[in-house]
């Protein structure tokens, strides 16, 4: 009497699997869909470089896509860009791996005692309004205008960015998987492994994620205010000397930067995040 | 038989929005070893309450639970626990759901894939264990949660209305197999739904509770053979005479 029930009911299910299986197979662009995606780019690009032609005034202001590229391949060839490139990338990975370290263990605290929680988030809300690049003179002041000041700038975004994601991912797991791992016999630790860390993952990448853009603006501001050396200070020294295009090649590779750094992150968001049906990419808070 | 939960006058306040409500009023209930109980009652009675206290994650409660002749007063091990949504690990793949338990209890890695294989395959899943949950239909998911409390072998297994979200079909078809699972290992089951055709159908014994507070209103004996056969219950001698006298009592209980 078992048997013929169960198998009727097999086909409705498989179909609904492959339903989804091709759902997964259109979500990956095809070719003609990735070029209409590059189309407004090209074309502003092309727009751009005719009308600079047209209007030297447009190519005194914003420069030209033609000057741009030429002029990263003269400061990568020569080698100028290197020791900028170089510091501000430093700046970027120590201000960031401390910034989103102690964000993730910080925002794990908080989320799990709910008192901390409920004693510091009025804190955290309050400092997370100042606008950081405000308190950048400041770390200037105590860190003086090498690497320090720029890392302090850099981990106080970073860290605000992926406390906060850190934190909403906790507070929002679901409560039953708890209780149901606790009746298996989990101990406090396995609930931590096998529950919140999974659990809270998705939100720490998309604070991983948001926290890339606040680094290279913390390196940026950083550099403007007092510094020798770096892709802010290459940009600033470019508008002493009223060379726009060299200000766009600086900005152009920090650009470049961002994008690779984010493809980068957005690969490993892929493979650790393989089992959400979709992957979004928001963030609360900044 | 000596009952493996024995509740006697156990009443249960929680505190919400500042009010203190009265979930639970003296309801004692033993339940017997190998049983399978249903407790059925209107919404808000209370029913899934009652499973959180004895698994132990609804704490403290008034009145006596004796389990196998100890209180409970912590998290109760024992038990296994089937929600009304399957609650899978989003991020475990079917085959990793059900090994979980053995995980956390430190069973080796042959040891958890040969018993959930086999377990797997009873319940039709086979060809499925890399799938994610995202993947599955409600009723695999629903498969998947009830065999990942089975593979720890618990004494009693807890099920809050864990057919509610299914469409009717599927919902026949998992009760069937329910009770060829119970046939074969007779684990205890302690059963909550507000489905009548479902709790006569799969139990020996019905337990009607009243409206919040929820406490026993009547415990019906079904006397109906095993193994039963789920699909044609309603025609089976003796269906309606015991449906229309629970659902007498019943109707009284439900406030329009």
């Amino acid at each position: 009497m078992e048997d013929r029930t169960a198998r009727s009911s097999a086909p409705t299910e498989f179909e609904e699997k492959t339903a989804i299986e091709s759902r997964q197979k259109s979500a990956s662009l095809p070719n003609w869909r990735s070029f209409l995606v590059l189309l407004p780019g090209l074309c502003t690009l092309v727009l751009w470089e005719i009308a600079a032609w047209q209007w030297p005034s447009v190519a005194r202001l914003v420069s030209q896509p033609m000057e741009i590229g030429r002029g990263i391949v003269e400061v990568v060839a020569t080698g100028t860009i290197w020791p900028h490139f170089d510091a501000t990338l430093k700046e970027m990975a120590a201000g960031y791996v401390i910034g989103a370290i102690t964000g993730v263990a910080l925002g794990f605290l908080c989320g799990r005692i709910k008192l901390l929680g409920d004693i510091l988030n009025p804190y955290i809300t309050l400092f997370n309004g100042i606008p950081k690049v405000a308190l950048a003179p400041v770390f200037v002041i105590w860190f003086g205008i090498g690497l320090m000041s720029k890392i302090a700038i850099i981990l106080t975004m970073v860290f605000f960015v992926v406390f906060i994601n850190t934190f909403a991912g906790l507070r929002s797991v679901n409560e039953d998987y708890v209780a149901i791992i606790r009746i298996m016999g989990a101990s406090g630790w396995q609930v931590v492994r096998e529950v919140f860390l999974p659990a809270t993952l998705p939100f720490i990448i998309v604070g991983l994620r948001a926290g890339i853009p606040f680094s290279v603006i913390g390196a940026v501001v950083g550099e403007f205010i007092a510094s020798t050396k770096g892709l802010g200070f290459f940009i600033n020294y470019n508008q002493g000397t009223y060379d726009t295009n060299g200000i766009f090649v600086g900005v152009t590779i920090l650009a470049l930067l961002v994008v690779v750094l984010d493809g980068l992150l957005s690969l490993l968001e892929r493979r650790l995040l393989k089992w959400r049906p979709e992957v979004e990419a928001k963030s609360v808070g900044a | 038989m000596d009952p493996i939960i024995d509740l006697t006058h156990i009443t249960k306040t929680y505190r919400s929005k500042g009010k203190s409500v009265l979930a639970l009023k003296d309801v004692t209930l033993p339940v017997e070893k190998g049983s399978f109980t249903t407790i059925v009652g209107p919404s808000g009675c209370g029913k899934s309450t009652l499973l959180k206290i004895i698994a132990g994650i609804s704490l403290p409660y008034q009145g006596r639970l004796n389990y196998k002749g100890r209180e409970i007063t912590s998290i109760n091990t024992d038990v296994g626990f089937v929600t009304q949504d399957s609650n899978l690990f989003p991020w475990l793949t079917l085959i990793e759901n059900v090994e979980l338990a053995l995980k956390i209890r430190g069973a080796s890695k042959e040891q958890r894939a040969q018993t959930a294989q086999k377990l797997i395959d009873t319940m039709q899943l086979t060809g499925f264990e890399t799938h994610y949950p995202f993947e599955l239909s409600g009723g695999m998911q629903k498969r998947c949660s009830i065999i990942r409390t089975l593979i720890y072998d618990p004494d009693i297994i807890l099920m809050d209305e864990p057919f509610g979200p299914l469409d009717a079909q599927t919902r026949l078809v998992l009760q069937d197999e329910l009770l060829r699972i119970w046939d074969t290992n007779k684990k205890t089951i302690l059963f909550v739904t507000h489905d009548l055709t479902e709790a006569i159908a799969l139990s020996d014994k019905v337990v009607l509770f009243t409206g919040r507070p929820g406490t026993v209103k009547r415990i019906f004996d079904v006397p109906l053979p095993r193994p039963r056969n789920v699909f044609e219950i309603h025609n089976e001698k003796g269906f309606t005479d015991l449906y229309h006298e629970i659902w007498s009592h019943f109707k009284t209980e439900i406030k329009v």
